[in-house]
């Protein structure tokens, strides 16, 4: 991607505080829809966003440009949603999945969720994995590969989750689970 | 359903979910209250070196104590093991030097240490 050579390169530069403010507008809804995939809360997605971009400023001048900026952003949020899912589940300390879930709708509702209740339902019954690839393929028309470098998988894997997804969506809301072009 | 289909139903759905407005300020407001990486870095930096520090001293005190435990266990043993020789052959050195003249050359060197010792004695007054 040209933008991320320009930030490397301003990094690399020694300017970091010229990287970090490109780097926060291209990277803000990408960060934020791998977060809210994982955490599926939008607005503890957002905290989490604004903790990622934190610690992607004080990361920046480590960053040795072997791996891409993509990946390396990615796997920081990763790790970070994750991290803080596991804290969340802890805190709820529920067994129950669905009542979690039941929860967490009650406690955060978002515009997505309030405009298509009965989609957003359906995509949170979704495996982890198959919520992730969905909510990161449509939330900015990403390509396969784009969301398997996101979720560090192959892109083969991330087309059988949206396969496996659409299919359950479909079912579950009644309509046909039709492939995108 | 509603016609609309899947496909177009998730793009919709997914495209209201955005960070509010104002978090790009946010994020940049609270960056600039932090100190500036290449700070935060040199102190890590410095973290980093005395962490090594103190696990090297670590080390070092473990290997220093086995040392000298070993060097301990190793002087028990020969004791253990060569005391009995060890205390006959300081008998035959002592019994050697009381015969064949070792007395003499004991008194004579005691004679000139105390002659030596008196000289002095006079000079300093």
């Amino acid at each position: 991607m040209p933008a991320d050579q320009a930030i490397v390169e301003l990094v690399q530069a020694g300017r970091g505080q010229e990287a970090f403010e490109r780097l926060l507008p291209a990277y803000r809804r990408r960060v934020l829809g791998l977060a809210y995939g994982i955490l599926r809360d939008r607005a503890a997605a957002e905290d989490l966003a604004q903790e990622v971009f934190v610690k992607l400023w004080q990361a920046l001048p480590r960053y040795d440009g072997r791996a891409q900026l993509s990946t390396w952003i990615y796997a920081i949020t990763r790790n970070a949603a994750v991290s803080a899912l596991r804290a969340r589940r802890r805190e709820l300390s529920l067994a129950d999945e669905a009542v979690a879930a039941e929860v967490e709708d009650v406690a955060a509702p978002d515009a997505a969720a309030a405009e298509d209740p009965a989609l957003r339902r359906a995509i949170d019954r979704l495996p982890e994995k198959q919520r992730q690839a969905i909510t990161l393929y449509y939330m900015d028309e990403r390509s396969v590969e784009e969301v398997a470098d996101m979720m560090g998988i192959p892109a083969n894997t991330v087309k059988t989750h949206l396969h496996r997804a659409r299919a359950s969506l479909a079912a579950a809301l009644g309509e046909s689970a039709k492939e995108p072009a | 359903m509603n016609g609309e289909g899947l496909d177009a139903r998730l793009r919709r759905h997914f495209a209201r979910v955005d960070t509010a407005p104002g978090f790009e300020a946010r994020v940049l407001a609270r960056v600039a209250a932090l100190p500036s990486p290449k700070v935060l870095e040199r102190r890590r930096e410095v973290e980093r070196q005395q962490f090594a520090l103190r696990k090297r001293l670590r080390r070092e005190a473990w290997f220093n104590a086995a040392t000298a435990l070993g060097v301990g266990a190793a002087a028990l043993a020969a004791v253990w093991r060569h005391g009995p020789e060890v205390s006959d052959r300081m008998r035959e050195l002592v019994e050697h030097a009381t015969q064949g003249g070792g007395l003499g050359v004991a008194a004579v060197a005691l004679g000139g240490w105390f002659v030596w010792w008196s000289w002095r004695a006079g000079a300093g007054r």
